[in-house]
């Protein structure tokens, strides 16, 4: 199947495969029998894609509860307790069902198109961390139909307050679960991406001619199979404490209530570069593919992935500066270097489209949205990470912009133009562009207009997680600036729906490369078959064997070609 | 007063405005970390929109299809853009460090101790060298209250101030925006009270102060009036507050035997 061959002739492409899936005697089901019972990568990942995405929906309308509920002062539209519920389910709905699950979505449908592979390594590991996900999302949302509500306690839970006596419902104990199933799900899919990426390259693809996508996914699944054992564990442990007089984070019985801190947030960092080093990989495709270009300082931006990543197991204490516990000039300093890497990366982006041949299209306008907002969110960054301001703005409204510049601004604008990159593949049909803009431009407008302005409200002095606030306060113009903005960024889905449903109804079909990309999952048929490759692969040269193979006559510029050795036959 | 507070707002960066001598110190800080932040964001933005331009007038002269230079790798250009951000943050890390450390100085005599113990969800406010716990209100009912219904601490000009941070049932976070820096207070921590932090108060005013950490139910009205006065007005504050409250008992603290929860006390 990956044998590997030169740019094939027609003749080449012609030629079916001896274990070509019509060849197989097997019926696939299909309808909703597939979707339950398919082991198949793509059909698994667009499962992930739709289920996160309907989480997203879910968090979103409570967010806008949340902003709707904060657009004047001393509003009771929602009471304090279920305000608290909506801020912990949307915090916690964001971060552990929707940014994450959906890079993971991606990962099972493209990663192994993107080396060659047939399927992922393990399919049916594939589909029970699938369903265990799945089922975490619901059981922690479940907690809204029970008599004391859903959890309450923030999406980091930080004891006493989680503890049996602060929050004795059982909400909290389904939030616990739902996240020990999450936790267990995604180190399955780790395992599965780590095996997969290591044992199932094509042959020829070595390492550094993987693409950025799958270097990007090969170190996110390392951090989660470092961090989520922890999550879970700590799950465990407070489950314990909640039930069966564990003590662990129990104060009054010799506990200690910061270790939850440590042990949360020793997962919670990472986690955060778990969720947005997959989007850096989807929005350098999207670049590169975009500009007519090769990524530019490829092997810099492999190593600075590897920095970042190392780098984020050893920040974890500067969420907590301000309980007078950690040794601040360690957790400064290290914290502060992640900007170098970072910093890195936003020239490689640049530097992909420097001199390119740049093609507008809607999934390259969410890409420069990413790097316009998500810049923000990096210097603020900077900020957040010298204590000495940290004591002034952590935990209010400051530190809300800044999260949301990265996970919003950062990932989720890079999640678009992953959706608007990838949907001819994923469906054999391409996305309206008029409708993708609209979609663009009201996102980026509400996006800005929303978090821009809370920046100031933190450092004015509004702590996060008010459920209300006084018209004394002087808080009331720039939240409802951010409320307004809020509403216009939860309108700005509607483009994006209707556009899924009339490309679905009557949207026309493009072939295998519609963009011209340069990846081998651009080789496949749209969408791929089972066994996804219907002729022999390119030769792999380089990381984009597509665009060698389509456009022999311009390959990447090697830098100081006076020192490359130049075969004998190809010489002047 | 609109144009008033943002020219006050600019000349602090748009911090609000120190009152303390550590609030200073955070404030020239902000100003070099705010300014520098912008100076990098401009410069993504220009680069960008140089990039996109430029690319909009070459696909206008050469057409769609054209396949540019395939240009990969630049690795001088590589190592300033590396070497660039690591003199910056170390730079960075260089100013903050001095500036830490004078957040977490703790002097030997201060001229004024206050115990400050967080609740769910209210403050009491202790000064034991004038064994003095002010009357106020000490309980939250979760109706909306207004500042008339906020505890009081009361601080002189111009002294060296303690504050010993204690919490007893949950974590709470102890911040006045003027003062530019918060701690938590966190139950069971070894040493009790979990932080103190000193600041010098260098001008008079009212302020309200927030707990910064989640805490509960009604986390959002657990709020404080800080009221700063000079130092022989300070003087008869506590000299009539003396005569007017209850001795104060050593040991106990509010929210230990009774709960103010009203979900898990119902």
């Amino acid at each position: 199947m990956t044998t590997t061959l030169p740019p094939p002739t027609d003749a080449a492409a012609a030629a079916p495969e001896p274990d070509e899936p019509a060849a197989r005697h097997r019926r696939e089901p299909t309808g909703i029998l597939k979707w339950v019972t398919s082991s198949d990568h793509k059909v698994i990942g667009i499962a992930y894609m739709v289920t996160a995405f309907c989480f997203y929906l879910v968090g979103g309308m409570m967010a806008l509860g949340i902003r709707g509920q904060l657009a004047k002062p001393e509003q009771t539209m929602i009471d304090n307790g279920t305000y608290n519920e909506l801020f912990t389910l949307h915090g916690t709905i964001m971060l552990l069902f929707f940014l994450g699950s959906f890079a993971f979505g991606v990962a099972n449908f493209i990663l192994p198109l993107q080396i060659g592979a047939r399927d992922m390594a393990f399919p049916r590991l594939n589909q029970t961390s699938y369903w265990l996900y799945l089922t975490g999302g619901l059981v922690m949302l479940s907690g809204l139909f029970t008599t004391d509500g859903a959890a309450d306690f923030g999406w980091f839970a930080y004891t006493p307050l989680s503890d049996g006596i602060r929050s004795p419902g059982v909400g909290g104990d389904l939030w616990i679960a739902g996240v020990a199933l999450v936790g267990v799900s995604g180190i399955m899919t780790a395992v599965n991406i780590v095996a997969t990426t290591m044992t199932m390259r094509a042959p020829g693809m070595t390492m550094f001619r993987m693409p950025i996508f799958v270097w990007n996914m090969l170190i996110v699944s390392g951090l989660v199979l470092l961090v989520f054992p922890v999550l879970t564990a700590a799950a465990v442990m407070l489950y314990a404490d909640r039930h069966f007089g564990g003590h662990i984070f129990d104060a009054a019985n010799g506990g200690v209530p910061v270790l939850w801190q440590h042990l949360f947030w020793f997962f919670g960092h990472p986690e955060v570069y778990i969720l947005i080093l997959p989007y850096f990989g989807m929005v350098t495709e999207v670049f590169a593919a975009y500009s007519r270009k090769p990524v530019f300082g490829y092997k810099g931006f492999v190593f600075a992935t590897v920095a970042i990543g190392a780098l984020s197991v050893g920040v974890w204490a500067h969420h907590m500066y301000a309980t007078g516990v950690v040794l601040l000039p360690f957790f400064g300093v290290l914290t502060m270097l992640i900007a170098v890497p970072t910093g890195v990366k936003f020239f490689n982006w640049i530097g992909t489209m420097w001199g390119g041949n740049l093609r507008f299209s809607a999934s390259l306008l969410f890409g420069i949205g990413f790097l316009l907002s998500f810049v923000i969110g990096g210097v603020t960054g900077v900020m957040l990470a010298s204590p000495s301001l940290d004591f002034h703005l952590t935990d209010s409204y400051f530190v809300v912009a800044h999260f949301h510049y990265v996970l919003y601004g950062g990932g989720v604008f890079a999640l678009f133009a992953a959706i608007y990159y990838w949907y001819p593949k994923f469906t054999g049909k391409a996305l309206h562009e008029g409708w993708g803009k609209l979609h663009f431009a009201l996102t980026f407008i509400g996006f800005n207009m929303t978090f821009l302005v809370q920046h100031q409200l933190g450092v004015d002095g509004m702590p996060r997680r008010t459920a209300s606030y006084l018209s004394t306060d002087g808080f009331d113009t720039l939240n409802l600036i951010s409320s307004i903005g809020a509403m216009l960024l939860g309108l700005s889905t509607l483009p994006f729906l209707w556009n899924v449903f009339r490309t679905w109804r009557w949207g026309e079909r493009v072939g295998r490369n519609p963009w011209d990309a340069g990846t081998l999952e651009w080789w496949a048929p749209s969408p791929p078959p089972i066994g996804n490759f219907d002729r022999p692969l390119p030769a792999i040269t380089s990381e984009r064997p597509v665009w060698d193979a389509e456009h022999p006559e311009h390959p990447a510029e090697a830098e100081h070609p006076e020192r490359e050795i130049v075969p004998a036959e190809a010489s002047p | 007063m609109g144009l008033a507070a943002l020219v006050a707002g600019c000349a602090n960066n748009g911090l609000p405005e120190s009152a303390t001598a550590q609030g200073d110190e955070v404030t020239s800080l902000w100003g070099i970390f705010l300014w520098l932040a912008v100076a990098v964001a401009a410069l993504i933005w220009l680069l960008t929109a140089y990039v996109v331009i430029s690319s909009m007038r070459r696909r206008r002269r050469d057409g769609d299809d054209a396949v540019p230079r395939q240009k990969q790798y630049n690795t001088r250009l590589e190592v300033v853009y590396t070497a660039i951000p690591l003199v910056l943050v170390g730079v960075l890390f260089w100013m903050t460090t001095a500036v830490n450390a004078e957040l977490d100085n703790v002097s030997d005599a201060p001229d004024l101790t206050v115990e400050v113990i967080g609740f769910q969800w209210q403050w009491q406010f202790r000064y034991p060298t004038q064994e003095l716990v002010p009357d106020g209100p000490l309980v939250v009912s979760g109706s909306p209250s207004g500042p008339q219904g906020y505890p009081e601490l009361v601080l002189p000009v111009g002294a060296t101030v303690r504050f010993e941070l204690t919490a007893d049932d949950v974590i709470h976070s102890f911040w006045v925006p003027e003062f530019l820096e918060k701690r938590d207070l966190i139950p069971g921590v070894d040493e009790s009270p979990s932080n103190v932090i000193e600041v010098e108060v260098t001008r008079a005013g009212t302020w309200t102060g927030r707990c910064a950490e989640y805490c509960g139910l009604n986390h959002w009205q657990m709020a404080f009036t800080v009221r700063a006065v000079p130092a022989d007005e300070f003087a008869d504050w506590v000299r009539v507050s003396q005569a007017q409250s209850q001795p104060m008992v050593a040991g106990s603290v509010p929210g230990t035997t009774a709960t103010t929860n009203p979900v898990s006390g119902a």
